[in-house]
């Protein structure tokens, strides 16, 4: 189990290194001076600034030394948590602007994740257990729509509808521009009115989806022997259902659940823009059209990390959870 | 040849859904196609009415912020979704196709170098690649193409690689190698022509994720504006701050567009998926 483990981890490290390749990359295969491609590109763009900006460009990134001391210099400032200076939010660091920005991201993500995930585990389940009733097949049904749906679109609806038509969500913004808050509690709940249409419009999305995994996981396990000795035990319906099959039937949903929480940092970069919700999804939007190359490529870094470590939780988590992989360790 | 296709028909036709996806796809290429003839206006062309005049009956979907007739973008920016759409999903097709038949022919350490390389791609998050290039080659619809394409083959490649490896074991590949059929002749002539099915039914698969990549991009203002596509109407809709005017025709007939051409596909996929695994069909 360790050395697969090991195996994984190794992979996982490959592909950051990969990721950081290639971030590297770009710039040095865009035809000219990568200096000047960077400088040219900015809004800080005649005389002395230039020059001056070009020689703290050259000496940051090494660009008068040799490709691979350059290389060098980038993964090591990378591994240190330097990922250079945002030219939007001057003279800010980039890893300091996406930390700020981060909580935000993870407020709505976690909270949508978790309702889309009760909600998809209760369906699923029902679902499968009266297999072929109208519930189910509209779960099918629904679930190949919501692959479809773009989730800026669905936001925009409801947007229009309970922002524009009937106002009673706030039409954008994390928190009420120049509140003072006299408690706590008046700071979560005004954070958490805010959030309440970005949660909803993730969950929509993907709840059909986390519903169907559930199903079919469910369905797997009803055909085995141990839920008919169940049945002819007499037990009751609702304990069969949630006692003995679906949590024998969560392992991949759950799993599926941390991989989707990757995806779902990325993913949030449309719903943020929407509800202009100053996560790092909108920071990476605002970031790409002030060209803020520095601040783009900080993102490509800490959402990839955020990515691969929730996968290689995902393969913990599974070995760690299935018994029959667990126990084979002592023997 | 006709009987057979008549017969795959009949069995298709059985998946209300797929019928229902593939009028869908029908609907919106005779659009494409027939763009310059449907279109009442030049989509292009500004100060044709008020900006964000309400639908009437000489706009049917109103005017955008600078007086332009959003019906006919409408009309036009569905040429950019259908190619766009099935280009990337041909390109990342047919990259895992070569990489599937390969690995699963060959076996051994090539088979072993090629699916450690698919599990790699697998994990590369798509969406901040996709703007980081965006930034550095300009925006431009070839983004999502490119990036869509090249990234987007492993799952494709992971299923002709197990079709393959079972396909290798059957008696006429046998008979073929047989005769001295060489590796590239039973490759191309023999096993791929029985791997059309999978291939078809990622073509179409895949071709949801690219266009909602597409109008995604699009919509982040990552996408060529002199192209008209419903992402990007999405975003002048959103810059111009039409939610504010309550020009609700501006973006939501747009995106319904997106939502509508990739459940076409989804739709299709989850038919062609029942008629090339027939056990599923029950379920």
């Amino acid at each position: 189990m360790i050395v697969y483990l090991v195996k994984k981890l190794i992979q996982y490290i490959v592909v950051f290194f990969i990721i950081l390749v290639v971030i590297f990359a770009l710039p040095r295969l865009m035809p000219g001076d990568p200096a000047d491609y960077l400088i040219s590109s900015t809004t800080l763009q005649t005389g002395e600034m230039s020059e001056m900006l070009r020689m703290q460009l050259i000496e940051r990134f090494g660009l008068n030394k040799s490709i691979t001391e350059q290389f060098i210099l980038f993964v090591t400032n990378t591994f240190s948590g330097y990922l250079g200076i945002s030219w939007r939010y001057f003279p800010k660091e980039v890893f300091t602007l996406i930390m700020e920005r981060l909580p935000w991201t993870l407020l709505i993500v976690v909270l949508s994740r978790v309702l889309s995930l009760a909600l998809g585990y209760l369906i699923g389940v029902i679902a499968a257990w009266k297999r072929g009733s109208k519930l189910d097949v509209s779960l099918q049904i629904l679930g190949l729509v919501s692959m479809a749906l773009p989730s800026f679109w669905v936001g925009l609806v409801l947007l229009t509808i309970f922002a524009f038509y009937v106002p009673i969500f706030p039409i954008g913004g994390a928190l009420t521009a120049g509140k003072i808050y006299h408690s706590a509690w008046e700071y979560i709940s005004d954070a958490l009115y805010h959030a309440a249409l970005p949660v909803i419009t993730l969950s929509i999305v993907t709840f059909f989806m986390d519903a169907l995994i559930m199903r079919n996981s469910m369905l797997e396990i009803l055909g085995e022997d141990f839920i008919l000795t169940a049945e002819a035990k007499g037990l009751k319906d609702r304990i069969i259902m949630f006692n003995h099959a679906a949590r024998n039937a969560a392992l991949p949903f759950i799993t599926g659940a941390l991989m989707s929480f990757g995806l779902m940092i990325t993913g949030s970069v449309f719903v943020e823009t929407t509800f202009s919700y100053p996560g790092v999804g909108m920071l990476l939007a605002e970031s790409f059209f002030s060209r803020d190359f520095p601040t783009v490529q900080g993102i490509l870094i800490i959402t990839s990390l955020i990515f691969i470590v929730s996968n290689f939780l995902a393969d913990i988590i599974y070995l760690w959870l299935d018994p029959r992989i667990r126990l084979m360790r002592s023997r | 040849m006709l009987r057979n296709f008549i017969r795959t028909w009949k069995q298709f036709s059985r998946c209300k859904l797929g019928v229902v996806g593939l009028i869908i796809i029908l609907i919106f290429v005779v659009m494409a196609v027939a763009a310059p003839v449907i279109a009442p206006y030049d989509p292009q062309a500004s100060f044709l009415a008020p900006m964000f005049t309400p639908p009437n009956s000489k706009h049917l979907l109103g005017t955008d912020d600078v007086g332009r007739d959003v019906f006919s973008q409408i009309i036009y920016g569905s040429r950019i979704s259908i190619m766009v759409g099935l280009l990337a999903a041909a390109i990342g097709t047919a990259l895992g196709t070569v990489v599937g038949l390969i690995s699963g022919y060959f076996g051994g350490i090539v088979d072993d170098i090629l699916m450690r390389i698919t599990d790699i791609f697998l994990i590369i998050p798509f969406i901040p690649l996709a703007i980081m290039f965006a930034l550095y080659v300009g925006p431009s619809i070839w983004n999502v193409v490119l990036i869509f394409g090249f990234l987007g083959w492993p799952p494709t490649a992971r299923q002709i690689r197990s079709l393959t490896l079972s396909l290798k074991e059957t008696p006429f590949i046998e008979a073929a190698r047989a005769i001295g059929a060489g590796n590239g002749r039973i490759i191309f002539k023999h096993i791929l022509p029985n791997t059309t099915g999978v291939i078809v039914a990622n073509v179409v698969s895949r071709t949801v994720f690219a266009i909602l990549a597409e109008a995604g991009l699009a919509f982040l203002g990552a996408s060529d504006p002199r192209n008209i596509s419903w992402g990007m109407m999405i975003f002048f809709a959103m810059r111009s701050g039409a939610v504010l005017y309550g020009a609700w025709w501006t973006y939501i007939p747009a995106g319904f567009c997106v939502a509508l051409l990739a459940c076409g596909f989804a739709f299709l996929g989850h038919g062609i998926t029942l008629l090339l695994n027939p056990r599923l069909r029950g379920r």
